[in-house]
């Protein structure tokens, strides 16, 4: 740093006698900065071009290996039903060294499992398998023990091994990895594969991406798995484009097995119960007036009764600004003129002057507007009700089940009711207290603040809507999971090539006799014995109820409920609107004694010095303090206290029926 | 730095893919087969070499053992599944100009196999091809 410093006097010297006047010079100065030097740094990354391959194993098959059925039997090239297992643990072939059954069983919206067991050739150890990635392949043999037509039928990792220890041979429990690798997808790719409708409030805080992926499958007539590649697949429910037939020559062991739906499976109707609790923000508008001429107060108040009292502006303004719950919007307060007015009365009373200073602080009435606000805890609770009638005109009775969600706007600021500057806020969204004021300068009569959650387009409403069509779409899944939850069973030659969501055709008909179904694959099993080299497949389909009911999508419009400000009926009465006064004169004859309870309004005296009176005469009548009291109305328990607002609505959509004929 | 950038079976990167296999009956119809690009090593980044932040990084075929196993024609490389169906077999595919790691950023790959008239069996000589380079974000 510099310092620059200035000439800090020029002149010449005073002499002792120019000393009578003292004279402050400014000093300024000013500090800059000197030479700098500024580094800014470069990165720079040096990387080496690479080239990398990805190693690809494709294998052409026979196009009989995924022929026949519809009668034709089972894979025409492996007639004598020689199979044999490929089985790779991490980098190490281990086929050479099976023993017994190698079994792979894949079901919908579930991890696929496999199972097999080998000796290993040299001393391994056990816990090194945990965790190795397995790929197993179904394959013919051919005459010299060679890999022919070989299908991939299970990759995935061991979960666990279990060693017998007399004989050495190590089984694998193996999986292939669904919830694990669903857990690590982002939600975006579950998003756009599965689609549906997800809301928190109906199925909770998911763990992870596969807990949510099977929320969004609740509310999708959709199954999902892993193909045998390990690539995660959505499967639509019935949608199969090009369906298997098989036929009773087809099967092993006779023919398929039939399990239809249990009473405590089957489902007619599905009541939604979706609540929506929010605050509703409700103001009120009242009015308040009472005016007179100003020879009521000259005149008396019936005009022959001798001078009143006044009424002043004082008495108005704190009447009105110490209402405790009421603001006051607006205030106009009537001034008799100035002048003098003949009375009409006799003698001295003949005249009265009002003088210009005087006027203002005399009064003849006022008429003002006060509003309140307050918050009422408000539910919309919707009874939707979605009813199968094709099922339910199959069972003959309603069969029910309950399915609901709530959804809780967050409260308004708490400041609101009790800050009239504090405008509403909901969702980090705040108005300006003059914005508020606008909205809520309604004069007479009951509304609602416009932003609260009540209306479209708030974040909780919008919250709320999803939820009710998300049970909506739930309730249709579990209609429809509920009646396709039989199950027919059949035993084939193994069928490596066929993966679960195909539609099948199970014919078992003989002579007008038999099964006649149709279904979508749901659970398969491979079982290959690596002794006799005979496999096996079971396929497990779901089928619905009978009928021919095809695929529709049901449109859901949501019933609205009503609200109490929407009916004319629930508008509070004239009485709710406005403050309770009247006038009350003391010192009458008539005049009774003065009760402050009874007695709201403008409370005043006639003049005892205009009528002359003795004391006597004053002792005898009953005097009042003259002042002004008004009385707010209350707000009706029905405006403040909780309200539930129901609707409901029941909406009909048949489920979709397979063909299934036992005759 | 070593390309990080695997081929998965899930848009989790949780199911690696070595090899990529695929089976197909040429006499029956193509098979496709759904993969994902991408590295879960974190704040990486996959660029061309040549023209880094400009030209994209391409995913072609190569083969091995040219004459033969398998030409590069028998697959056919998508970003898409529709664009299966359009784009012209053995060709390469732009994945991006820039390739983030991190599961969020896998680039989803569709082959489709088409052995024709090649021989039955397994075949290995195919391999998909990645050059570029990598570097932190």
């Amino acid at each position: 740093m510099i310092l620059n410093t200035g000439p800090l006097n020029a002149g010449p010297l005073n002499t002792p006698a120019e000393q009578a006047e003292v004279r402050d010079y400014a000093l300024s100065i000013t500090l800059v900065s000197g030479e700098e030097t500024r580094d800014y740094p470069l990165s720079i990354t040096l990387a080496a071009e690479e080239t990398r391959d990805y190693p690809l194993s494709i294998t052409l098959l026979d196009g009989a290996a995924v022929g026949g059925l519809d009668g034709a039997g089972g894979w025409p090239a492996a007639p004598d039903g020689q199979w044999q297992a490929t089985v790779w643990v991490g980098a190490v072939d281990r086929s050479a060294e099976l023993m017994g059954a190698i079994s792979v069983k894949r079901a919908v919206n579930a991890a696929t499992t496999a199972e097999f067991a080998f000796l290993p050739a040299a001393p391994l150890a056990p816990m090194a398998l945990v965790g190795q990635p397995v790929r197993i392949a179904f394959s013919q043999r051919g005459p010299a023990g060679e890999v022919i037509n070989a299908q991939p039928v299970f990759r995935g990792v061991v979960d666990q091994p279990r060693v017998d220890l007399p004989s050495g041979v190590i089984q694998c429990l193996c999986t292939d990895q669904l919830q694990e690798a669903l857990a690590n997808t982002p939600r975006a790719w579950v998003d756009a594969e599965v689609g549906g409708r997800y809301a928190e409030e109906v199925s909770g805080v998911p763990e992870d991406t596969w807990q949510y992926c099977l929320a969004r499958l609740a509310s999708v007539p959709a199954s999902v798995a892993l193909d045998v590649l390990g690539t995660p697949r959505v499967i639509p429910w019935r949608t199969d484009p090009a369906p298997i037939r098989v036929t009773r020559a087809d099967f092993l062991d006779g023919g398929p097995t039939l399990q239809l739906p249990s009473r405590s499976e089957l489902r007619t109707r599905i009541v939604c119960n979706v609540e929506y609790r929010y605050q509703a923000l409700r103001n009120r508008g009242i009015s308040s007036r009472w005016v007179r001429d100003a020879r009521f107060f000259i005149n008396g108040s019936d005009g022959s009764n001798g001078p009143l009292h006044w009424l002043t502006t004082d008495m108005i303004e704190g009447a009105f600004n110490s209402l405790s719950s009421w603001e006051l919007v607006s205030l106009r307060i009537e001034h008799p003129q100035a002048g003098t007015v003949d009375t009409g009365l006799p003698g001295s009373l003949g005249s009265y002057t009002i003088s210009p200073e005087v006027a203002p602080t005399l009064a003849t009435g006022w008429t003002a507007h006060l509003r309140d606000r307050w918050h009422q805890t408000r539910t919309e609770k919707l009874a939707l009700t979605v009813v199968a009638p094709n099922v339910e005109a199959l069972l003959g009775q309603p069969v029910s089940e309950e399915i609901g969600a709530s959804v809780t706007a967050p409260d308004p600021d708490v400041a609101w009711h009790g800050d009239r500057k504090v405008a509403p806020r909901f969702g980090g969204v705040t108005s300006t207290p003059g914005e508020a004021d606008t909205m809520l300068a309604a004069p007479v009569g009951d509304t609602v603040v416009e932003f609260a959650p009540m209306f479209d387009g708030d974040t909780a409403r919008d919250q709320f809507e999803n939820a009710v069509l998300t049970v909506l779409d739930q309730a249709r899944v579990k209609l429809w999971a509920a009646s396709r939850s039989g199950r027919v069973s059949v035993r084939l030659p193994c069928r490596p090539d066929i993966w679960l969501g195909r539609r099948v055709e199970v014919d078992d008909v003989v002579d007008g006799k038999g099964l006649h179904t149709t279904g979508d694959l749901v659970g398969i099993t491979h079982t290959l014995d690596a002794d006799s080299g005979e496999a096996v497949t079971e396929w497990e389909l779901a089928v619905g109820l009978p009928g021919a009911t095809g695929y529709s999508v049901p449109a859901w419009t949501i019933p609205a409920v009503a609200y109490p400000e929407d009916d004319p009926a629930a508008a509070p009465d004239i009485t709710k609107l406005g403050t309770s006064h009247t006038y009350f004169v003391g010192g009458l004859p008539s005049s009774p004694p003065f009760n402050e309870d009874t007695m709201i309004g403008v409370v005043t005296n006639v003049d005892t010095g205009a009528l002359f009176l003795s004391e006597e005469e004053k002792a005898g009548r009953n005097w009042y303090p003259v002042q002004l009291t008004v009385r707010t109305p209350e707000i009706d328990a029905a405006d403040r206290d909780p309200l539930d607002l129901p609707a409901a609505a029941e909406y009909t959509w048949d489920v979709p029926a397979d063909t299934l004929e036992i005759l | 730095m070593t390309i990080t950038f695997e081929f998965f079976a899930d848009a989790g990167l949780t199911i690696p893919l070595d090899p990529i296999a695929a089976s197909q009956a040429p006499a029956v119809a193509p098979a496709d087969v759904r993969v994902f690009y991408g590295s879960n090593t974190a704040g990486r980044k996959l660029q061309n070499a040549t023209n880094p932040g400009v030209d994209a990084v391409l995913l072609s075929l190569y083969d091995a053992a040219s004459g033969s196993g398998l030409p590069v024609t028998a697959i056919t490389l998508a970003l898409s599944a529709g664009e299966l169906d359009t784009n012209t077999p053995g060709d390469p595919v732009a994945l991006g100009v820039t390739l983030l790691s991190e599961a969020a950023n896998a680039v989803e790959v569709f082959l489709r196999v088409e052995g024709g008239a090649a021989a039955l069996g397994n075949h290995t000589d195919l391999r998909l091809r990645v050059t570029a380079m990598e570097t932190d974000q």
